[in-house]
């Protein structure tokens, strides 16, 4: 809700405000570990990434760490290690179905910045319970153009009443990255019932597309009638969703209007390493697009 | 000797600003003492004066010999003014000797000298105020820069509005405020304004003694204050009159118009934005009306493009005060204040906000050494939001409403003692929002209620004819009331537990404001001024952001929460030169902050009911020099002034509890703002403004996930972003001048940021192909506007 109301604010302003790129000088910070990973119940190999961190304005990638010790631990001390892909990527080599409910450690190991000392990088969490998604329903509506609401109806999901969604038009993932995925906080419907019809984000008809301009193009989602469009739905705890709302809040930097000063984003991973390891319990629902009378 | 004195103090200073400082006093005092040779100190001292009683009586007439009822008398050396009756005349007894006299008329005013052991009678002629060309409203004494009590206290003249150039041609005197020195524009082009390096919810700002809590139209692009029916605005930087108080930085009072008009006016104009219509009207002999309204019109051109067709997007405020004088002794006023801005997306969401408000004044003469004010006045401000999304019909809401009451009495004790005494009282309802959906229960955050009240007393004692001092007391209770849910939270700021209180006052805080200000006059036109004040704050914005939103909500002290608390000292020296043509000003200020309030990292604050767990309290302090020159009269009028300053912040858990600057930090501040009137028909302006870039907190590293770069930052504003500076242009001419018709006009040419400078609103980082860069945002660039006004 709150999201809906900054876009629309934002668009008031954006129709006034001009940017042009800029140099700043800033201080490098020195070389970090960057840990992220989801823990995903759905799935049966789980994978994170390792990386170092760069100065923000460095035009090298991010440098990967490939000779990690990774790890994850079941609260019944199973353990499964992960091996190098590449890129920075580790994937677990035994197969691995994290259980609702449960606890899970990951553990890296390694030497990030030369120094001879292999340092231990730590993070728990808890595979929260499946959201009992019953049907996704794409509602033809209008904001200036033509949109389609998607309108999620679910039981009662008790717990911690945050969730996360990601989006498949015909089968392609089409929110990858994390700025994409949308997140909810779901304290406004009731506690003990079911949510029946609660809208969670609007497809643009992708017959104006060439109406918006290339920023939006690359911040919007547009669908053609007809498209199958699946939701994928978990819960997710406080932690994680408050992990994945900084990230897109301090993506682009501070918000004069409705944000504070820009902030670290909060890990829940120790020893000062730098991201998060979500876990995450995947459900999925389609249907199609209907054709607007 | 000075010199001296000065540069041991500031050698102690550490920061590198040091030669600056140093720099621009020795200017100051070096200007000083240059004009003082060229300068002959008239100093009338009346005070020995031991000639008997006299019974003046006197008249006010203009150029064409009509007497001017309801114009000011005042007599500077004895602090006693009259106002003059239905036939222009006034009567007072004063003690025989050389007095000068201010006489004060709509807008315009003039200064005599009477020797009353040779004139009884005085006939005073002034220029009554008809043309568009001609508004200088002042009540003020041309001297006041240097024999007011007042430290950092401004008046700003309609005359010095209506000139300056404007953005889009709309007249804004709170962008007049921002231009004084101690004063910043929390973002560029906003109505929101830092005084002395405080928030911009440490400001009260009153209409017409009503509480204004979101002073902006179009997210801040414009202020609500109608510039037709406003007479003109007080800034005080701090040191607020007695009455006033709740506030830690400053009181701006907005005054409307409150002189019996004397036939059917009718003023207004036309801009690209919005137009403006005001008509004034006498109703009978003792009675007045004003009525004004301005309303902008972008939405109808949105209506033309089938895209937009359904688009709303306007803003819109009205202004009523009805006057009536019993007698120039009694006078009852009445005031109503209406605004809103309304932004529609077709017809499917829809953002409002406005304030509105109504006073009720009755001024009470009883005596030439007594008069009351008594007053009540209802202020409220809301937003609500509503969407139509199919599925997702929902409906916010959220709003303050004060009702207050006031009575204020001014005793005159003698020549020398002016007591100012009184009570006031608010009463605070609190909504901070509900959220209503058809299919679900209402969200509603827990309402509160305040209740508080004030009694002060204040003595402005003229001790010698160059010693002055004022001393008083501000004793404020402030009391939760009523039903309240109170969240109470562990030492980590994590909810423990909750408390609902039914009825009765749950939690009371009590504070007293010590206020005392010292004027020592070297000369007739120099002073030495000093004031402390103690002020207190019981209520804030919950808002994290720099530039603030029409989102944003009251929430007030309580069990939680404590009245934040500032001690203020300030010291500095007056100047005027030839006949007052020239005002000069240096000010020191120090500004100590206890209880201070800030918001943690990430802090959730809207629709969020345990939103005070993500408060973090702490201290901070501001200093500062202000320089500052004026020129008030000849064809080139204007200003220019220097502000040299610091504010930071100390909060746990913020910044690793270090101190660190605030959102509000300008190290430098340059205004300047010239008016040139090159002939009877048009005049010319300029305005020019710089500033040390705001303090912000920049990326020294990333992350990388997925395929995206996630920032790391600095330490809390370790950085400053590229420093603003804009130059704004006007040329009006008045259409009308020599004409023989009741039709008044003038057009206004205005060109805001001349070279077209990209000040950065905000930075933004965003990455392609060649990796992560930075973005300056933006709002305006070189902006021309024509604005027709007129009056008949």
């Amino acid at each position: 809700m709150k999201t809906n109301l900054y876009i629309f604010l934002l668009l008031c302003f954006a129709c006034l405000s001009c940017t042009e790129r800029i140099d700043i000088d800033t201080d490098d910070m020195e070389d970090k570990v960057s840990i992220f990973g989801e823990l995903d119940a759905s799935k049966d190999h789980q994978s994170i990434s390792v990386n170092k961190t760069a100065p923000y304005f460095s035009k090298e990638d991010n440098a990967p760490i490939t000779d990690a010790r990774v790890t994850i631990t079941s609260e019944d001390n199973e353990v499964w290690t992960l091996s190098y892909v590449d890129n920075g990527k580790y994937e677990t080599t035994d197969e691995l179905t994290p259980l609702e409910g449960k606890k899970y450690t990951l553990k890296v190991v390694c030497d990030y910045n030369n120094d001879g000392i292999k340092d231990i990088f730590t993070s728990t969490v808890k595979i929260p319970i499946k959201a009992k998604l019953n049907s996704i329903e794409y509602v033809p509506d209008k904001m200036v153009y033509d949109i389609y609401n998607a309108t999620i109806y679910c039981g009662d999901p008790g717990g911690e009443r945050y969730c996360m969604y990601k989006f498949y038009n015909n089968g392609e993932l089409i929110t990858p990255q994390l700025s994409d995925w949308l997140i909810a906080d779901i304290q406004f419907w009731n506690k003990n019932g079911d949510i029946n019809g609660l809208f969670c984000y609007f497809f643009f008809d992708k017959k104006n597309y060439d109406k918006f301009s290339d920023d939006e193009q690359d911040d919007y989602l547009f669908v053609d009638p007809g498209d199958s469009v699946t939701i994928e739905m978990s819960m997710i705890d406080k932690g994680y969703y408050d992990f994945i709302s900084q990230c897109q809040t301090e993506l682009h930097g501070e918000n004069p209007i409705f944000g504070g000063p820009a902030a670290n984003i909060v890990t829940n991973i120790d020893n000062g390493a730098y991201g998060y390891w979500g876990a995450v319990n995947y459900v999925k629902k389609s249907n199609i697009i209907p054709q607007k009378e | 000797m000075k010199k001296v004195k000065i540069r041991n103090v500031v050698s102690r200073r550490p920061d590198k600003d040091k030669k600056c400082f140093v720099f621009s006093l020795i200017c100051f005092f070096i200007l000083s003492n240059f004009y003082s040779l060229n300068c002959n100190a008239e100093n009338i001292d009346n005070t020995t004066a031991k000639d008997s009683i006299v019974q003046l009586s006197g008249r006010v007439m203009n150029m064409n010999k009509e007497p001017l009822i309801g114009a000011t008398v005042y007599f500077k050396e004895v602090n006693k003014g009259v106002i003059t009756d239905d036939n222009g005349k006034f009567y007072l007894k004063l003690r025989n000797g050389l007095y000068t006299v201010e006489v004060s008329y709509v807008g315009k005013s003039k200064v005599f000298k009477l020797n009353t052991r040779k004139e009884h009678n005085p006939i005073f002629k002034i220029e009554d105020n008809t043309n568009l060309d001609e508004v200088i409203v002042t009540a003020d004494r041309e001297d006041k820069n240097v024999t007011s009590l007042n430290i950092g206290a401004h008046n700003v003249s309609l005359s010095s509005i209506s000139k300056m150039p404007q953005m889009m041609g709309e007249v804004d005197v709170v962008k007049a405020i921002q231009l004084l020195p101690g004063v910043q524009p929390t973002s560029d082009g906003g109505a929101g304004f830092s005084v002395r390096g405080g928030g911009s919810d440490q400001n009260l700002i009153l209409l017409d003694n009503s509480t204004i809590y979101n002073a902006s139209h179009i997210l801040g692009l414009f202020s609500v204050f109608n510039n037709d029916v406003i007479k003109g605005a007080d800034l005080y930087k701090g040191d607020m009159p007695m009455r006033f108080g709740g506030r830690l930085s400053s009181l701006l009072q907005i005054h409307t118009k409150d002189e019996l008009v004397p036939k059917f006016t009718m003023n207004g104009g036309i801009g690209l934005l919005a137009s403006r219509l005001t008509i004034e009207s006498p109703i009978g002999e003792k009675t007045s009306i004003i009525v004004g309204g301005r309303r902008s019109y972008a939405d109808l051109f949105l209506k033309m493009d089938k895209d937009h067709k359904d688009d709303d997007l306007y803003f819109y405020d009205a202004n009523i005060k009805v006057l009536h004088k019993f007698s120039n002794k009694n006078i009852l006023e009445f005031n109503g204040y209406i605004g809103k801005d309304l932004f529609g997306m077709g017809g499917v969401q829809t953002c409002y906000y406005g304030n509105s408000t109504i006073s009720l004044i009755w001024k009470k003469i009883f005596s030439d050494s007594f008069s009351m004010n008594l007053g009540s006045n209802m202020s409220h401000y809301g937003y609500g939001l509503e969407s139509n999304l199919k599925n997702s019909e929902m409906k916010w809401k959220a709003d303050i409403t004060d009702y207050s009451g006031f009575i204020n009495f001014l005793n005159l004790v003698g020549d020398k003692m002016e007591l100012n005494y009184g009570i006031t009282g608010t009463f605070h309802l609190f909504n901070p929002g509900i959220v209503t959906q058809p299919k679900y229960d209402d969200f509603q955050l827990p309402k509160r209620n305040a209740l508080e009240y004030s009694f002060y007393i204040e003595n402005k004692h003229h001790i010698t004819s160059h010693f002055s001092a004022k001393y008083g007391l501000r004793v404020t209770s402030y009391n939760n009331v009523g039903k309240g849910l109170i969240y109470n939270f562990d030492e980590n700021h994590n909810f423990t537990d909750s408390i609902q209180h039914n009825s009765g006052v749950y939690n009371t805080y009590v504070r007293v404001e010590p206020r005392i200000g010292l004027v020592y006059q070297l000369n007739e036109t120099s002073s030495l001024k000093a004031d402390y004040v103690h002020n207190v704050q019981f209520m804030q914005i919950a808002n994290n952001s720099s530039a603030g939103s029409p989102l944003d909500m009251w929430f007030c002290a309580g069990p939680n929460v404590k009245p934040q608390e500032a001690d203020i000292f300030s010291v500095g020296y007056f100047r005027n030169f030839k006949e007052n043509m020239y005002e000069a000003s240096c000010e020191l200020y120090y500004r100590k902050v206890k209880n201070g309030i800030d918001f943690a990292d990430h802090a959730e604050l809207l629709l969020n009911k345990k939103m005070e767990g993500e408060l973090r309290i702490g201290s901070g302090k501001a200093y500062g020099l202000e320089l500052m020159v004026r020129k008030n009269s000849g064809n080139l009028t204007g200003f220019i002034n220097y502000t040299l300053s610091r504010s930071t912040r100390k909060a746990e858990e913020i910044n690793d509890g270090k101190e660190y600057l605030t959102p509000y930090d300008r190290t430098h501040c340059i205004n300047m703002c010239a008016s040139y009137k090159l002939n009877p028909k048009s005049t010319i302006s300029a305005t020019f403004i710089y500033s040390t870039g705001s303090p912000t907190t920049y990326p020294v590293g990333r992350m990388k996930i997925g395929d995206e770069y996630y920032p790391i930052y600095s330490k809390r504003n370790e950085y400053r972003k590229p420093s603003y500076n804009r130059l704004d242009l006007a040329w009006t001419y008045n259409l009308s001048y020599n004409k023989k018709r009741k039709w008044k006009d003038e057009i206004t040419f205005s060109i805001y940021n001349v070279y077209n400078h990209h000040n950065a609103w905000t930075i933004s980082y965003d990455s392609d192909e060649t990796g992560p860069y930075a973005e300056k945002v933006y709002l305006f660039g070189l902006l021309p506007s024509i604005t027709y006004n007129f009056k008949f």
